[in-house]
């Protein structure tokens, strides 16, 4: 009663099963495309996002319990935004009973190598308030604080941005930096799909556009916040 | 073949594994399709989740009872602000792991006035007071003594009115003298009878007394005191100091009582400049002695053809009212405070004066103000003084209590209701519920600010006042002691000084060079250090826990509330320090410095800048938001009268110097200033209760400023 399969069958079979089999690898090719285009603008968001979140938070901190004329200083690829947020190594400034506030340092001799300060705790508190990678802010520029530096000492090596002169305020701060590799927060990698980062300050805002690039794929996202 | 059911979709084979295999595939599609859609919705509540927890990060977590009520530290003053007046109100905010922070100034203390002479007008009246000085003021005023009076028996004999009640039930010998009741006097200290006054009471203790308390309330006057037998002994001066003690060491024993040569000659010691009325207050018995050695057309002045208006060497003559009529007609009249004798009223009538006058008659008409304003709640308070003595409208009752130091201990206090306000004011500072008050008679006020009440009276308590909680210490009063006292109503020790100032825990008293830390309860003594410049200021600064001393020959010494030496400044200033306000610039002590001229701001290490006032009168000055605000005054030359000349108020900036703004307040000495942070002003007071205020709103810090936000959730 059985009987096989003639050739005219076995070659619509053959036909169908081409056809299918090429619709399929179609389909796996567009939506492999469409994956990885999905994945790099995916992974631009996220190093953006990162970045924009890290950025609203330290501007939402920004000068907390220091001189609100030593705010923010833009210097090129990089954005220095005073104060500390807390961490889980630091508590950031708090009112000490000992001093009003707002608290800050003293540059008591400065070189371009390094600079003296009168106290590395500006709020009294016994914690050192400034560590290597930090920025700091002073009346007249902003630098970034060399890995050399041992915390709790009073002379800082700077080397990023200018030296403070002497006699000037100087606050802790943070510092978001661009390098070849992404955007670096206080020396550490923050969004490594970050390719461009320029601050500005105008008017009373503080105004970041970055850019993002992952395997041709790009996001822009300018963060613009109220700051003085 | 039966008949079978039609698919519509038609198998290919009608074998039932055929089906079973379409079956599967429709199952497994469906089921991959299912599987699709789900994790397509789990993907979106994954990314739903996950931007939430984002924006969740990105915002301050607020709770639903929205936020805390705020926190409020006070701390040292802020930087550029006087650090003896002004702390920094800190406002925290929390809302879940967000605190936001805010200050402003506060009001730690109100400003001192910088003392520059009597509060007298330019053109005052000036009395002479004649004191009969014989020997029959000992006799018989026709007076008994007021039983439940307190009376002095001086060594010399003197017998004076001390207070109205008294604590000695009948004598108490020391070395001022002997106290005695009016009750144990009327029994045992009886005077002589003279011209058929027959009284026990002297008329040294009835008429000298009650002249020395009118004298000693005539604050507006300028007085100079004569004696029947030593002529002047104290020329025309606004010193209430220097005319008590020439009239304390006034004493009845001389055996001549030359009345009306010595009326005569107090006539023409009056002067011309700076008089509106002239007086002359004679205190006598009565009874001329070796008297009437005048020029012949006044012997018989008034024509009465007395036999007795002739020159007498002993007793007789009778030219005292002629001298009175003289004295009338030149336009002074002639008081007269004595025996109730016919001859007196007399002399008191013709004289055009009155017999037993009272301080109405003497002391200029008008309000005047003497004092800074006072802040309380929002509303001005002026320190009013009518006819010389404080009279503020705003007081609305008197109820408090009178006390003055026992004479036995001077420690202990003595309730006496017929204690007067008398003077006007001088010194005062206050917190949030009461007024203490000093003023020119010395006497300490209590008022009561919230009802608007006299709460207590203490005589013999003057010179600056300050409050440390609920200790208040006056002085240096006239005798150079400092009091300290428990809310003003109980001594708790007296120290001699010639300046003090006080933290919470000591007092600070200089004398001389030397300066003394007091424990401010018990008056022991905690330190002490010689300066080795005699200190003319002290002022303690909370903010940097520095004793400033200001010395007579122009230096600053800093010290440590222990009095260990900090420092020492040249400051430039000739003469002696006025005034100091320290402040802070850069986390550096800076100190603006009035002396009589000059205003200095230093540092420890030196000057910074110093400018001239121009032969001003410096009356007042404060730091505040980095500007120095002096007010300056330029009538001192007119007759020393604080209605003369003008105040301009000098704005500068406290680092350069520089010169921002001058503005002019008023005619007169300004007192001031009084700060009003709640209205955000400055208010200076003249002397006719003219005020001008100044705005202090633009200057940071007067309103609350953000100091920023800070998220204590964890972020790394």
């Amino acid at each position: 009663m059985n009987r096989g399969l003639s050739l005219v069958e076995l070659l619509v079979a053959l036909a169908c099963s081409s056809v299918l089999v090429l619709s399929l690898y179609h389909v796996h090719q567009v939506s492999a495309a469409s994956s990885a285009s999905v994945k790099g603008q995916w992974y631009c968001m996220q190093s953006l996002r990162q970045a924009s979140l890290r950025l609203s938070m330290d501007l939402a901190q920004c000068a907390c319990l220091t001189p609100q004329d030593l705010k923010i200083l833009a210097d090129g690829s990089r954005l220095y935004i005073a104060g500390i947020p807390v961490t889980s190594s630091h508590p950031g400034i708090r009112v000490s009973r000992g001093a009003p506030p707002p608290y800050y340092s003293l540059v008591l001799s400065s070189s371009m190598r390094s600079v003296v300060l009168d106290t590395v705790d500006i709020d009294g508190d016994s914690r050192p308030d400034y560590w290597a990678g930090l920025g700091m802010i002073s009346d007249a520029s902003a630098c970034t604080i060399g890995p050399a530096y041992q915390r709790g000492c009073t002379t800082i090596p700077v080397t990023l941005g200018n030296a403070p002169r002497t006699g000037d305020r100087i606050v802790p701060a943070v510092c978001y930096e661009l390098r070849a590799d992404g955007l670096y927060r206080n020396n550490a990698l923050l969004a490594e799909a970050v390719v461009s980062f320029a601050p500005r300050i105008s008017g009373r805002q503080c105004i970041v556009a970055m850019r993002a690039r992952y395997h041709g794929y790009w996001k822009d996202l300018c963060v613009c916040r109220t700051v003085f | 073949m039966g008949t079978g059911r039609i698919s519509v979709c038609a198998a290919p084979c009608s074998d039932r594994g055929w089906i079973s295999a379409l079956v599967l595939m429709l199952l497994a599609t469906t089921l991959g399709v299912v599987l699709a859609c789900a994790s397509l919705v789990l993907f979106h509540m994954k990314s739903s989740q996950a931007y939430c927890s984002i924006l969740q990060d990105s915002l301050p977590h607020v709770g639903q009872d929205g936020p805390a009520e705020p926190l409020f530290t006070t701390l040292a003053a802020p930087e550029g602000w006087d650090s003896i007046a002004f702390t920094t109100v800190v406002q925290e905010r929390r809302m879940q792991d967000l605190s936001s922070y805010a200050w402003r100034v506060g009001l730690r203390d109100q400003f001192r006035d910088i003392p520059s002479g009597p509060p007298v007008l330019s053109s005052r009246p000036h009395i002479v007071a004649l004191i009969d000085d014989s020997r029959a003021m000992t006799c018989s005023s026709g007076r008994d003594y007021r039983e439940d009076a307190l009376y002095l028996l001086r060594p010399s004999g003197a017998v004076v009115h001390v207070s109205a009640c008294s604590e000695v039930a009948d004598s108490h010998a020391c070395a001022a003298g002997t106290y005695f009741s009016g009750r144990w006097g009327n029994a045992h200290q009886r005077s002589s009878p003279l011209n058929g006054l027959s009284g026990a009471m002297p008329t040294w203790a009835h008429a000298f007394s009650l002249s020395r308390n009118l004298i000693s309330s005539l604050d507006q006057c300028e007085i100079a005191v004569m004696t029947a037998s030593r002529g002047l002994i104290q020329p025309f001066t606004h010193d209430m100091h220097l005319t008590l003690r020439a009239m304390d060491g006034i004493s009845p024993t001389s055996p001549h009582a030359s009345l009306a040569d010595r009326l005569y000659q107090a006539s023409r010691v009056f002067p011309e400049p700076c008089v509106t009325t002239r007086h002359i207050l004679l205190v006598s018995a009565g009874r001329s002695v070796n008297d009437g050695h005048l020029p012949a057309w006044l012997l018989d002045y008034d024509h009465d053809d007395n036999p007795g208006d002739v020159p007498c060497p002993g007793e007789g003559c009778h030219c005292l009212d002629d001298v009175a009529a003289y004295c009338r007609s030149q336009g002074i009249p002639v008081h007269v405070m004595g025996p109730d004798t016919v001859f007196l009223r007399d002399v008191a009538a013709k004289g055009g004066g009155r017999y037993m006058p009272g301080r109405d008659i003497l002391t200029p008409e008008g309000a005047v103000v003497t004092a800074p304003l006072v802040i309380h709640q929002g509303q001005t308070l002026t320190m009013t003084s009518r006819r010389g003595c404080l009279d503020p409208d705003w007081i609305l009752s008197d109820t408090g209590l009178r006390q003055r130091p026992c004479i036995t201990n001077p420690l202990d206090l003595t309730a006496c209701p017929d204690l007067a306000i008398i003077g006007m004011a001088r010194h005062l500072a206050y917190d949030s519920s009461a007024l203490y008050c000093t003023t020119s008679a010395e006497r300490l006020l209590r008022i009561d600010l919230s009802r608007r009440e006299l709460s207590g009276l203490v005589t013999g308590l003057g010179g600056p006042v300050c409050i440390r909680r609920d200790i208040v210490l006056a002085g240096p009063d006239r005798e150079g002691m400092v009091t300290c006292t428990e809310h003003g109503a109980r001594i708790l020790w007296q120290e001699p000084g010639t300046c003090m100032d006080a933290s919470d825990s000591a007092a600070y008293l200089a004398w001389g060079s030397q300066v003394r830390s007091l424990g401010i309860r018990d008056g022991s003594v905690l330190s002490q250090q010689d300066t080795g410049h005699p200190i003319s200021l002290l002022r303690f600064d909370p903010s940097t826990l520095t004793l400033i001393a200001g010395t007579h020959d122009g230096l600053i010494v800093l010290l440590t509330p222990e009095l260990a030496l900090r420092g020492m400044v040249a400051t430039g200033v000739q003469g002696p320090i006025d005034e100091v306000r320290p402040f802070t610039w850069r986390k550096e002590l800076r100190l603006a410095i009035l002396g009589a001229d000059r205003l200095t701001v230093c540092t420890a290490e030196g000057t910074s800048w110093s400018t001239s006032l121009d032969g001003r009168t410096p009356t007042g000055m404060t730091v505040m938001g980095g500007r120095v605000y002096v007010a300056v005054w330029d009538g001192r030359s007119f007759c020393g009268g604080i209605d003369a000349g003008s105040s301009v108020l000098q704005v500068m900036d406290a680092i350069t110097g520089e010169l921002l703004e001058t503005r002019a307040l008023f005619s007169g000495r300004a007192h001031g200033p009084s700060i009003d942070l709640e209205h955000a002003v400055m208010r200076f007071v003249s002397p006719s209760g003219e005020i001008r205020e100044t705005d202090l709103s633009p200057i940071p810090g007067i309103r609350s400023c953000p100091l920023g936000a800070r998220i204590s959730r964890i972020s790394d």
